[in-house]
């Protein structure tokens, strides 16, 4: 059901000019064929990384544990498809810089190994169990920031968690795969969240969800009243789909400097995180694939395709009919957060959200230049923060000074650096900031 | 005229008062301070660099004199002076080898070559988690001048994408070292005379793809001088550098031109930039 809820406006924001959302929202949803091969980076989710159990030369069957979780803040990786384990390489991570992966060459079966047990009543089962279930199908936060669910989902005893709130807003441009997977399967995405509201102990979910995908908003609407979930459309602003504006708007609490939904009671999980928690829970299916918004003015075909993990970025342009034009840049995630690339060989991960190719038109590039201290970033700031004082200080290297003015809040959204007019690096010096106090601290 | 006589007595009294006063209290509550940390701070080279882990050379005087730390810890400062402060300190002077940073890499942009235009902050640090700068290389030099910004001395250039120590000008404060992200930068003794400029740990062919200049592991310098050379992996080190004269690199024929002397590294790149500036 709609719910009656007046959602509130967050600070600061913008409206990009160009959605882009039109360019593969409406295409129906394309399950590529089979490749020959995947190399499937290691370390696709945050904290530790999982220890790779096989060996060069090994059968595997699809959905089988290739690597395993490494502590609590680990989740284990499994074989997006069935056939031999090939040699442990490098590739470009996200952000260019090298990562290990492994190579996995399909022999074009396809088939499924000895699957987790299914749990198709699991009203019924015990939480711990649907908590290591998710664990155990390697599931993490799917919108971007891979953090492993099931940390997520088991909040310390002292918090008391009332809302599950379901991350629809999908405010990046571009990026439709969120939007895709509601329109297509809207149950699958409630009881996902149904099952999180359970192993939570509380029944209250609210989907935050932009107004401008009417039909999400009907398909949801359709199956929202067998979950009690309530249906809040937003105004479409970035970043509505940030954790704690997203709980502003919902509920009005905010998340002090610092600290983490669970503080003001709340659990925030994207809508392709909790499809997966459904699938892994009712089919016992682990994480091998994902929804990627395939996209950009020079491809023939964008649209939505539910990608292997390990697939190839190069292959996934393929697959939306390649390229008619001259690109200019291509990006992993979309165009707010995401990282541009220098080769074809990155891989889809847990994370990967959408493959964003922009025309030499859509691109511009520029040199940076000295704080004009218009304020434009300072009004535009999601976190409220002084970004201008803080750009200055970074650039200076006073990371103490950047320290105080909280720059260990922002939340990389890029907003910053969108709208100024200086064209300064904003992002990159707080990215830098938060590595060097966090390098400090661990000194400490 | 009375008046002005009272008001001179009032003041003389009070000063006089005043007076005894501070003398009193600047006996009683005397802080006693060490001398010899005046004169230690005085013969350390005051740019307060804090190569030595001391907060600037006033802390180190202050720690050499109550907390016993090395005379010899600041790298700048001469062995004369290093005697002196040992004299001060009446400790017997060890002998003190100098060191200076080299920066093992020789991919300048005409060189290394680029797989991106990277067109963000202008810091190592940063430039290393986003491709490396541009650079295919991800061991090698990124170029934008992290370290030679932090060297308190100027003894590093960067020139045509390449971070170049000039030794006659490094006192080994190994600040640097503590910056690059690439860990390519180490300190090694001032004598030394020629380096394999390379820190790829890739095989051979992997590191021809994105340099024309880097150490293939041929092991022809090893052959000629195994004494002086040592292969590590994919990659050898002259591990006695004081060694690598310009005859030695000239019988070794390195292949892609990795080991170089020290002057021939100086000289890299700055004929090219020569070229540049007549053409404009």
């Amino acid at each position: 059901m709609i719910s009656s809820i007046h959602p509130k406006k967050f600070a600061g924001g913008i409206h990009p000019e160009n959605e882009g959302k039109e360019l593969s929202a409406n295409e129906p949803l394309r399950v590529p064929p089979l490749l020959e091969k995947y190399t499937l980076p290691i370390h696709q989710n945050i904290g530790a990384p999982p220890k790779l159990i096989v060996k060069k030369g090994d059968e595997v069957r699809k959905g089988q544990c290739i690597a395993e979780a490494d502590g609590f803040i680990s989740v284990p990786l499994h074989a997006p498809t069935s056939g031999k384990i090939g040699d442990a390489v490098e590739i470009p991570g996200a952000n260019g810089v090298a990562v290990p992966a492994i190579e996995i060459l399909s022999d074009g079966a396809d088939e499924w190994g000895a699957c987790l047990e299914p749990y198709p009543d699991w009203k019924n089962t015990d939480r711990e169990k649907l908590k290591k279930r998710i664990q155990e199908a390697g599931i993490v936060g799917m919108g971007g920031a891979a953090f492993p669910t099931h940390a997520k989902l088991s909040p310390p005893p002292e918090k008391i968690i009332d809302t599950l709130i379901v991350n629809a807003a999908e405010c990046e441009p571009y990026l439709t795969a969120d939007d895709r997977l509601l329109r297509d399967s809207a149950e699958k995405v409630l009881t996902g969240a149904a099952i999180a509201a359970k192993i939570l102990k509380i029944s209250r979910i609210l989907v935050g969800i932009e107004n401008n995908k009417p039909e999400a908003i009907e398909a949801l609407s359709a199956v929202s009243e067998k979950f009690s979930a309530e249906i809040v459309p937003l105004h479409v602003r970035y970043p509505q789909g940030g954790e704690k504006q997203l709980i502003y708007a919902l509920t009005g609490r905010k998340v002090v400097a610092g600290g983490l939904p669970m503080d003001v009671g709340c659990v925030v999980q994207n809508v392709g995180t909790l499809a997966a928690i459904c699938e892994a829970v009712t089919e016992g299916h682990p994480l091998i694939e994902r929804l990627v918004t395939v996209t950009g003015s020079p491809l023939v075909r964008p649209g939505n395709f539910v990608l292997r993990l390990g697939t190839p970025v190069g292959k996934a342009l393929e697959f939306a009919g390649g390229v008619k034009g001259p690109v200019g840049k291509l990006i992993l995630g979309g165009p707010m957060m995401g990282f541009a690339q220098s080769s074809l060989e990155v891989a889809v991960s847990k994370n990967t959200s959408g493959i964003l190719l922009l025309a030499p038109e859509e691109v511009r590039q520029f040199e940076a230049g000295p704080c004009l201290s218009c304020g434009r970033c300072v009004d535009a700031c999601p976190m409220r923060l002084l970004v201008s004082t803080l750009s200055k200080v970074c650039e200076n290297e006073r990371y103490d000074l950047a320290e105080e003015n909280y720059v260990m809040s922002c939340l990389e959204c890029g907003i910053c650096t969108y709208v100024c007019p200086a064209g300064r690096p904003n992002v990159q010096h707080f990215r830098l900031a938060k590595a060097e106090i966090n390098a400090r601290r661990r000194k400490k | 005229m009375e008046s002005v006589l009272v008001a001179v007595g009032v003041v003389a009294l009070v000063g006089l008062i005043l007076g005894v006063l501070i003398g009193f209290t600047a006996k009683k509550f005397a802080v006693a301070s060490d001398p010899r940390i005046e004169q230690v701070a005085e013969l350390l080279p005051g740019a307060n660099c804090g190569g030595c882990g001391y907060a600037g050379c006033a802390d180190l005087a202050k720690a050499i004199v109550t907390s016993g730390a090395d005379p010899a810890l600041c790298a700048v400062c001469s062995a004369e002076n290093v005697a002196k402060i040992c004299a001060v300190m009446g400790v017997e002077a060890g002998t003190k080898e100098r060191k200076v940073a080299v920066v093992y890499c020789s991919g300048d942009r005409s060189h290394a070559k680029m797989i991106a235009q990277y067109n963000g902050l202008n810091d190592c640090r940063a430039a290393a988690s986003l491709h490396g700068g541009g650079k295919g290389c991800r061991f090698g030099c990124i170029g934008l001048g992290s370290c030679a910004r932090s060297c308190p001395f100027g003894a590093i250039e960067i020139r045509n994408g390449l971070a170049i120590v000039h030794p006659e000008t490094c006192v080994g404060c190994g600040k640097c070292v503590d910056i690059c992200p690439r860990k390519l930068i180490r300190l090694v003794p001032a004598e030394s005379k020629g380096h394999v400029y390379c820190n790829s740990l890739l095989k051979g062919p992997q590191k021809k793809k994105y340099c024309s200049i880097p150490c293939i592991a041929c092991r022809k310098c090893v052959k000629a001088a195994p004494e002086v050379f040592n292969p590590q992996g994919f990659l050898v080190r002259a591990v006695k550098p004081e060694l690598v004269d310009a005859e030695l690199v000239k019988s070794a024929g390195c292949p892609t031109g990795a080991l170089q002397t020290v002057e021939d590294h100086l000289a890299l790149g700055q004929a090219a930039g020569k070229e540049k500036e007549g053409a404009a």
